[in-house]
């Protein structure tokens, strides 16, 4: 029998943006999904660090996944005050990031063994489990419960708060993770006795020895007494176990096969099979892992000191080569490509840390000098010190190349401009950061400074085919896509410059009042000059729903000085206070 | 004897290098008026071009030099036998695409917008150059860099050293060149004296009136490709930039016609 390591992140979209942003561990934080209408939906979230007198559980809020955004920060002002929902933080749901670090994390626990998967999870739920196979690999742990033990610990000290569970199938190996306490309160007499670690408060790790997932009763059938829901089962049948008394895995396991499969949905049988280990369950691998790499080793380390550029840009370019031609060879291209410098501990120890070149790119490229461009970018601003020992390369992510057929005669080709673009793409991304080039878009929403988004360039499927990217989108998405006509309506009264905040502008003397009761200024200050208003549009009135947080209602005024210069200038209906909000440069 | 021509030395004289340039296709930038100021009648691909904002010094913001420039940007993205990109190197982080996205048009006819945001000075220099010898580029936006002043106004920000910029725009006309996109650099009127390598440099000054999606501005031809100075003589013409669609505008004629429509019906007919 095979023994496999669960690990659980918890609420990992939230357990993500903490590690990646420690300074939100003070703050509650939400992850929400944008339903339609502007409607946010709570997927997870966290308060890693609640003031110390508040965070015993009579106090904790309840806030379900699912709950919209507005009911949670009600429960959460009705325990912890008002001022707890000013200070939390709303982040937008973002799946393909949580699932990229889980896989960069599921990479990192090949430690404990060469086989390691990602949860498969049902329905649209997002992964939060690693699974490892550790069949005959805890011996190097000096056993299993030194084993979980280690990786719940080690996890901690990253920063990750997990739960660990060993058992002979995946699924009890799952079970047995997300539900610790109950599995470690039954099987603490087995426990190892030798282990001097104080038991903590909560179990955050379980061993279920092996075969005790079949068993109905008695004192090895730790798993017998788990819910219903670690069987991992939708709402619905669930709900139709309640219905005949049975909430436990235990009392599913004294039903025979026969009648199960009669009285309940099929999934409840497929899920106890696989439960048992009747039926085999594979562990999927972390997209990515037979991506080719590659590495070199000096037979003397390169001092930084010397000229090692072109004896890198040459190794690089080489070991660029040895990953690219396979995936060549399968019609695929280079995404994301990792490049390590590894480093010689000399003289001083800190200088042993490898250094690490993460290049990604827009579209994926099997052409091996803009690799190396791109490579070679990023080394251009690394300072090297030390004596590099080897160098490694790795494909982090790759993606699909559009080949094309090679023309006997240079003639210029349509699709050569794309191709060009995209590698000023990587280029600008490499240098300036991926975050500082993007492709906006409009977008539905009434205040003018989230009228826009910006997209990652190339996300778009291609140039003309529109028509065809809308097909694959849900039909909520097309619906508000379709309400993009509003800003496109706005077209023309929108500045061409818009500071990040709005400009207060002082009032001159009394003399910026309006003439009109809600008129536009007459005249007002920006900077050293002064500007008299020669005429005015307006007002259009800007108002945001309640449920978007801090409301925001202006009166907004395309103003012309008499010089013939234009303004976006706004009041705000609050205090009557102007500001200015564009420049129509 | 051997003498040697200027061809095999791989430098070319001022006939050859005109006869070269002139090769290159021109393209009409949308509004009749401003072609006329353009020395090859038009926009050349693979030029530079610079528009001067707002006449006094800090009277740049609100010139609307900006609008015109990304109009004839969209415009340059869309006369090509597909849409071309736009880049925008956008130092400040101030550039706000809703009033260029409606522009763009849409479906399989819409130019493709591209915003860079460089934090340093010697990466927008850089960004620029790659932006400008990329072959689907059609053209390449640059704002100057402004920043709110401590009084709350906004001021032109300090551009780096005049020199280097001289430099560096020496390389962007050979990298345009090579490409065929065309370089618009939006700066202030006080950088008139600066040496430029650009082909035509146009101060944009507004003219007041107008109505809502209508904006008139003045254009004067301020210099040529190899000159720094202003010149007195050099004609001016109006353009209506139609804010709405990002093209030329009609001239409404509401009661008498003004000086502005007089001179703007005068340039279309010329």
């Amino acid at each position: 029998m095979s023994r496999i390591l669960t690990i659980w992140l918890p609420r990992w979209p939230v357990q993500r943006r903490l590690v990646e942003r420690p300074e939100l561990r003070r703050v509650p934080v939400f992850v929400c999904r944008r339903e339609r209408r502007g409607l946010m939906t709570v997927i997870s979230w966290a308060w890693a660090e609640p003031p110390s007198d508040r965070g015993r559980d009579n106090r904790r809020p309840r806030i379900a996944p699912g709950m919209p955004l507005a009911e949670a920060m009600a429960v959460l002002a009705m325990t912890h005050g008002s001022r707890a929902c000013h200070a939390a933080v709303v982040e937008h749901d973002d799946p393909a990031a949580d699932r990229a670090a889980l896989e960069r994390l599921a990479r990192w626990c090949r430690r404990f063994s060469p086989t390691v998967g990602l949860e498969q999870p049902s329905g649209d739920a997002a992964a939060e489990c690693i699974q490892i196979d550790v069949t005959g690999t805890a011996g190097f742990f000096d056993g299993e419960w030194p084993l979980v033990r280690t990786a719940a610990w080690t996890l901690t000290a990253r920063g990750l708060h997990a739960r660990t569970a060993i058992a002979d199938t995946p699924a009890a190996s799952w079970a047995a993770a997300h539900y610790t306490d109950l599995v470690g309160a039954r099987n603490a007499a087995t426990e190892d006795r030798r282990s001097a670690w104080p038991r903590p408060r909560r179990q955050r790790f379980a061993v279920v020895p092996p075969g005790a997932q079949r068993l109905a009763s008695g004192d090895e059938a730790v798993l017998a007494g788990l819910p219903a829901e670690a069987l991992r089962l939708d709402a619905a049948t669930l709900g139709l176990l309640r219905e005949v008394g049975i909430d436990s895995i235990g009392g599913l396991l004294r039903l025979s096969a026969k009648s199960i499969a009669t009285r309940f949905p099929p999934l409840v049988a497929r899920r106890l099979a696989e439960f048992s280990g009747a039926r085999a369950e594979p562990l999927a691998a972390p997209h990515g892992a037979e991506l080719p790499q590659a590495a070199h080793a000096f037979d003397f380390p390169l001092a930084a000191r010397d000229a090692i550029r072109p004896a890198l840009d040459a190794v690089i370019e080489r070991l660029v080569v040895a990953c690219v031609v396979p995936l060549a060879a399968r019609g695929d291209g280079v995404l994301a490509l990792q490049v390590r410098l590894e480093r010689t501990a000399g003289l001083l120890a800190l200088a042993a840390t490898p250094i690490v070149i993460d290049v990604g790119l827009f579209r994926a490229s099997a052409t091996v000098r803009h690799l190396v461009d791109l490579v070679r970018l990023r080394l251009d601003r690394v300072q090297i010190s030390g004596e590099i020992a080897a160098v490694a390369v790795e494909v982090v992510a790759v993606g699909p190349v559009d080949c094309r057929q090679r023309s006997l005669f240079a003639t210029e080709r349509r699709d050569d401009g794309a191709a060009a673009v995209g590698g000023l793409l990587d280029r600008l991304a490499g240098r300036l950061g991926r975050a500082a080039v993007f492709e906006p878009r409009l977008v539905a929403d009434a205040q003018p400074e989230h009228a826009w988004i910006a997209t990652p360039p190339g996300s778009r499927p291609a140039v003309g085919s529109v028509a065809g990217g809308r097909e694959r989108l849900p039909r909520d998405r097309v619906r508000r896509e379709g309400a993009v006509a509003s800003p496109q309506a706005a077209a023309g009264r929108r500045p061409i410059w818009m500071p990040p905040k709005p400009v207060p502008l002082e009032p001159l003397r009394a003399a910026l009042v309006a003439v009109a009761p809600d008129g536009p200024p007459v005249r007002f200050r920006l900077g050293d000059d002064v500007h008299d208003v020669a005429q005015a549009h307006g007002p259009e009135r800007i108002e945001t729903a309640w449920w978007r947080g801090a409301t925001v209602r202006r009166d907004y005024f395309i103003v012309e000085t008499r010089s013939g210069a234009r303004f976006w200038v706004f009041r705000r209906l609050r205090d009557g206070a102007w500001f200015l909000h564009g420049v129509f440069a | 004897m051997v003498t040697i021509g200027w061809e095999a030395t791989g430098v070319l004289d001022g006939g050859q290098l005109a006869a070269r340039e002139a090769v290159r296709e021109v393209v009409a930038s949308g509004f009749r008026s401003l072609d006329a100021l353009l020395p090859a009648g038009g926009v050349r691909r693979g030029s530079l071009i610079e528009w001067l904002a707002g006449g006094a010094a800090g009277g740049m913001a609100g010139a609307g030099a900006m609008s015109l420039a990304g109009a004839v940007a969209c415009r340059l993205a869309r006369a090509g036998d597909e849409p071309g990109t736009i880049v925008v190197i956008d130092r400040t982080g101030w550039f706000h695409p809703p009033a260029v996205l409606p522009w763009l048009g849409c479906g399989a006819e819409a130019a493709r917008l591209i915003v860079a945001r460089p934090a340093h000075d010697d990466d927008e220099i850089w960004a620029i150059d790659q932006a400008l010898r990329c072959a689907g580029v059609a053209a390449v936006l640059v704002w100057p860099r402004v920043a709110a002043s401590p009084g709350g106004g906004l001021v032109a920000g300090r551009r780096c050293a005049a020199q280097s910029w001289t430099i560096a725009m020496r390389r962007w006309q050979l990298a345009a060149r090579s490409s065929g996109a065309v370089g618009l650099f939006v700066r202030p009127a006080t950088s008139q004296g600066e040496p430029s390598f650009a082909e035509a440099r146009i101060a944009v000054t507004p003219s007041p009136g107008g109505t809502l999606l209508e904006r008139r501005l003045r254009l004067t031809r301020v210099g040529g490709s190899w000159a720094g100075g202003p010149d007195a003589d050099e004609p001016a013409v109006d353009v209506v930039l139609d804010m709405a669609r990002g093209t030329a505008g009609a001239v409404r004629h509401r009661g008498a016609a003004g000086a502005f429509e007089q001179r703007e019906a005068a340039c279309r007919a010329s």
